[in-house]
């Protein structure tokens, strides 16, 4: 244990506890795991919600819930999906890392963490509880689209009120991040030695601040469309609906990058841990990451090509999103350069990367597709969609995550987790994702339109096998609950560093790490920095 | 990554800089929210 570790323990080992601790606490260790814990009951929830969806589109016809259930079904999986499980997941690997990666001893703005946290609850309660209210949830897709937006009963309100809040969060935890890579940073945490996981989240929190408050003045703009009798979005009244997708998509496609940046940075810090090498390029991953975040305000419109604009529009935001592509691009070539000729191990994190590496490359290529204008006329709005994006946010941003977890979880609960159980976790978790996702290419590019409970019976037998891979991929997320409950209660005692080709200062900390961590900060040189 | 601690409760030069960078970010999220919705609005 260091000597900054020790310093920090002997004069700061007094915590509250009980119920308590959790409520009002500002340690940033404290607020990451609930995050995390958070992320984990919500992602149980929007799975839940993901089983109803397959096992109704398991047969043609209708068969187990209404059509008007369906389609709530279908939001709120996205919408928890989304802000529930990957956005406060990816917060709290920040908050567990960031301080002990940049050998700072908590988040700069401590009470505000509490709060970015505690408002959380209370917004997906609001959110959730619309199932129960006179004209049923939110039935019009997670985008909101007015007019069928406007058509919602009583739970409209809830819903934007919801979204209010959880984009307040969400601003006020990157404010938190963004203050504290900025002003806490050890002597010696120079830019440029800062781990790709700190460069990721620095970026993703500049993302949000920018475009958050597009989603918030987009569904204010619907609240008073629908109670205050405005029309920004109402023809009649001389707005325009198609305005509502221009807003709705300046925030939404840097919003991919918000979920997708962090996982880029949780699989930068695992490659080079099991090739024993490191990271290849760093400073061009780190020019790629901003490069990425940069262009993705410039690309919305490809989310509506069909609503009828410009040519020179289309073309436009046609090669705008093609030059994407050339940075992430960057971003794969050096994961599999930091792997080759590495001295390779391939433990449960080391796994998940290169599925990650794998999958998301193919979500990547499909999301090419979908940018070419002609060809998106015919894939737009149907399965070829949805597979698209749950390659890039399942086997990308939730893969990364439980790659995070795995290579993370011995240092935060000072035990190994049960190696062959996960090595059972991803080989199901890999087989049946691709099982459950790839044949909803086949489907799209035959022409199954997306969010709709029935379909025709040309489509049966790979919505069959779709929902077969849905179940098995669904059960197969017990074993990771087990898993990381197993770990939690005891197991194997974990080395400090735990990894042997582990880097960075997180890995000179005790495992489990001290409450109090770095109040003597530590000097870093480039031994003790990410390479 | 500045002079001293980089421990706020024992640095209140650097407390005092975090709280000037959240409330400048603040201003900035804050400023897109009326460029965006009032720019509409009025």
């Amino acid at each position: 244990m260091s000597e900054a570790v020790m310093h920090g323990h002997e004069h700061h080992d007094h915590h509250p506890t009980g119920w308590k601790r959790w409520l009002f606490t500002t340690n940033h260790k404290d607020i990451g795991t609930l995050y995390m814990l958070f992320s984990l009951v919500m992602f149980f929830v929007g799975g839940a919600m993901a089983m109803v969806i397959r096992a109704e589109l398991l047969h043609p016809g209708l068969q187990y819930v209404d059509t008007q259930f369906f389609n709530s079904m279908t939001t709120l999986h996205a919408l928890v999906m989304i802000f529930g499980v990957v956005m406060p997941g990816t917060v709290g690997f920040a908050n567990w890392l960031i301080p002990m990666m940049i050998g700072a001893p908590d988040m700069a703005l401590p009470r505000m963490n509490n709060w970015s946290f505690w408002i959380l609850p209370f917004a997906f309660t609001l959110l959730l509880v619309t199932l129960f209210v006179p004209g049923g949830g939110p039935a019009g897709g997670w985008t909101m689209y007015p007019p069928l937006m406007l058509q919602t009963g009583d739970a409209m309100p809830f819903v934007i009120f919801a979204v209010h809040f959880l984009g307040a969060s969400s601003i006020m935890g990157s404010i938190n991040i963004i203050a504290t890579i900025f002003n806490m940073r050890a002597p010696g945490m120079s830019f440029m030695r800062l781990p790709l996981f700190v460069w990721t989240w620095l970026i993703t929190s500049f993302l949000l601040i920018a475009t958050i408050p597009v989603l918030a003045g987009a569904v204010t703009m619907l609240l008073t469309d629908k109670y205050f009798g405005t029309s920004f979005f109402n023809a009649a009244g001389g707005g325009d609906p198609v305005l509502f997708q221009h807003v709705f998509w300046f925030f939404g496609h840097p919003e991919v990058y918000i979920l997708i940046l962090p996982a880029f940075g949780i699989v930068s810090q695992i490659l080079p841990t099991f090739s024993r090498k490191p990271l290849f390029g760093y400073e061009s991953m780190v020019y790629a990451t901003a490069s990425i975040a940069f262009l993705s305000f410039f690309v919305w419109a490809h989310h509506m090509f069909t609503v009828g604009m410009p040519l020179a529009g289309e073309l436009f935001f046609m090669y705008a999103t093609m030059s994407i592509a050339v940075p992430t691009g960057v971003k794969v070539f050096n994961w599999v350069s930091t792997m080759w000729r590495g001295s390779l191990t391939f433990e449960t994190p080391m796994l998940f990367a290169i599925s990650f590496v794998v999958l998301f490359s193919i979500g990547g290529f499909s999301g090419l597709m979908l940018g070419i204008t002609p060809a998106d006329f015919q894939y737009h709005d149907t399965y070829f969609v949805v597979a698209h994006f749950h390659y890039v946010l399942v086997t990308g941003a939730i893969f990364a995550m439980m790659a995070g977890v795995y290579y993370w979880l011995p240092k935060w609960t000072g035990h190994m987790y049960d190696e062959t159980l996960g090595q059972w976790h991803f080989w199901l978790s890999t087989i049946s994702v691709n099982v459950l996702f790839f044949p909803q290419h086949f489907l799209g590019l035959a022409g199954m339109p997306r969010r709709i409970p029935d379909y025709a019976v040309q489509f049966a037998e790979w919505n069959f096998i779709s929902s077969i891979g849905g179940f098995v991929f669904g059960l197969s997320q017990l074993l990771f609950l087990y898993i990381i409950v197993k770990c939690i209660r005891g197991g194997e005692k974990a080395t400090d560093r735990v990894w042997e080709g582990a880097h960075g200062l997180e890995w000179t900390l005790s495992s489990p790490p001290p409450y109090h961590t770095f109040v003597t900060p530590p000097q870093v040189t480039d031994a003790t920095a990410h390479s | 990554m500045g002079e001293g601690s980089n421990d706020p409760r024992t640095n209140p030069g650097l407390a005092a800089r975090n709280r000037r960078t959240a409330i400048v970010l603040a201003l900035v999220a804050v400023s897109v929210y009326v460029i965006f919705f009032l720019g509409y609005a009025l």
